[in-house]
């Protein structure tokens, strides 16, 4: 089994001490940082995504492999920040104006990380304007925001008129989630895209980018 | 009648099957022995820094009239406007966890102990629900002796729910007022520790409780737990009390 295969493997299986060290191992036989990133740890999480969608894997088993995920990263980061080499593309995220809830925004920040996208997250209770200011700064082409009430939901709305209103919506996507939030509401506010769950945000954002 | 009441952490130990249910586990289906693994250190995690604390608080059907009412912004139609006119007692209450879980669920997320972080996320979520089982026996242990409720129809109401809208906390919270056991309300109506619980306990025939789960917000309710609490609630039955 070649080496990027056993990274795939162990970063499945959640073993980040093995997917560190292999990793480790790749980087002195002079594979290219891409190369590991691309063929070892973003495969593995592709195969852990399909399987939490076949209900093969689930939450602990997606979190766990994602932790696996990091520590390749770590170890390769400092190379791909050396060859430059680009992101999936930059997300920005957030809990809207007055939630404080995160535990579904942090999920969705996770497992964008682990499909390679570079992710800002500007954590809960964001204003509108802040959204918006970070994206054109930091060239971000999507905005992902979740809500889990009712009463915070309009932010959502808000965030994409103010894009509308700034002539932004061609560059910067937005996707909206979090339990009250539906693809009607979606469509009704104007957001490029609904998800709902983290694994299928990957998916939506994924598209969105292209 | 007001008290504050400490609850032991014990007491409010999740089973696993509702905590799974929240990691998004079909009911068919068995966590692995390393999830169970991580579900017994989230229950470690909560058991040294859960300080759960409640109070609770009797006032008058008038009194409740007005919370109910809140800021005016209740869907045109719920179930808790037929229900309450009805009932013999009104109890107000709010527990929380307090802010050391909610704390260290941030503190693994950054270090990226997701599965861990989730985990305890969903064990508190689950622990905080069963405070309100606590406050309820407490009560009914309490009220016994007193000229005392109804106690075959105790049910158990919350602002955010079933078309009571979530900014009647404002009004709870005016009367209650749960900042003494460390309970906030930010301008989005939301409680602060997180993992806190609020609402109102109304006591009176069991029926009274009973309703048709078929309003307009009904098919946007991910829980539908009104179905069980209403069958669970049987006629001339007390609910059960526990004696720990």
């Amino acid at each position: 089994m070649s080496l990027l295969s056993q990274i795939s493997e162990q970063l499945q299986l959640g073993l980040e001490e093995e997917v560190a060290a292999l990793t480790r191992e790749a980087i002195q036989q002079n594979m290219t940082p891409k190369d590991i990133l691309d063929n070892g740890l973003i495969a593995g999480m592709n195969i852990v995504g399909e399987k939490f969608r076949s209900h093969e894997f689930f939450l602990p088993d997606v979190l766990l492999a994602a932790k696996a995920m990091y520590a390749g990263m770590n170890e390769i980061k400092p190379l791909l920040i050396k060859d430059k080499v680009p992101s999936m593309g930059k997300v920005v995220i957030g809990t809207v104006r007055g939630d404080l809830h995160d535990i579904g925004k942090n999920l969705v920040g996770v497992m964008l990380r682990g499909a390679g996208f570079d992710v800002i997250d500007l954590g809960n209770d964001v204003p509108p304007a802040k959204f918006i200011e970070t994206a054109r700064n930091a060239g971000a082409k999507v905005i992902g925001m979740s809500a889990l009430l009712t009463t915070t939901m309009p932010a959502m709305k808000e965030v994409v008129a103010l894009l509308k209103s700034e002539g932004l919506t061609d560059q910067i996507h937005t996707i909206v989630g979090g339990a009250p939030v539906s693809q009607e509401y979606a469509r009704e506010i104007g957001a490029s895209a609904y998800s709902y769950d983290a694994s299928n945000a990957v998916d939506r954002i994924r598209a969105l980018m292209n | 009648m007001r008290e504050q009441i400490q609850i032991a952490v014990q007491d409010i130990l999740p089973d696993p099957a509702p905590v799974f249910a929240l990691q998004g586990y079909p009911p068919n289906v068995h966590p692995d022995a390393r999830a169970l693994g991580i579900f017994k250190s989230a229950m470690g995690l909560l058991l040294g820094l859960a300080r759960p604390v409640a109070v609770w608080m009797d006032i008058t059907a008038e009194e409740f009239q007005s919370i109910y009412e809140g800021e005016g912004d209740n869907a045109p139609a719920t179930p808790l406007e037929r229900i309450y006119p009805q009932a013999e007692h009104f109890v107000l209450f709010a527990a929380t966890l307090n802010e050391p879980v909610c704390d260290e669920i941030k503190a693994l997320f950054a270090n990226d102990d997701f599965a861990l972080g989730a985990m305890l996320d969903s064990l508190a979520s689950v622990a905080a629900d069963l405070m309100g089982g606590r406050i309820e026996e407490h009560y009914l242990r309490t009220a016994s002796s007193s000229p005392g409720p109804n106690s075959n129809g105790l049910m158990r109401y919350s602002p955010g729910y079933c078309g009571w809208h979530i900014s009647a906390q404002k009004a709870l919270f005016r009367r209650l007022r749960p900042e003494g056991i460390g309970i906030t309300l930010r301008e989005s109506y939301l409680m602060q520790p997180l993992k806190s619980i609020s609402g109102v306990m109304l006591c009176g025939r069991p029926e009274i409780h009973r309703f048709r789960p078929d309003y307009p917000f009904c098919s946007e309710c991910c829980t539908k737990s009104c179905v069980d609490r209403i069958k669970k609630m049987k006629k001339g039955r007390p609910p059960e009390v526990r004696s720990d």
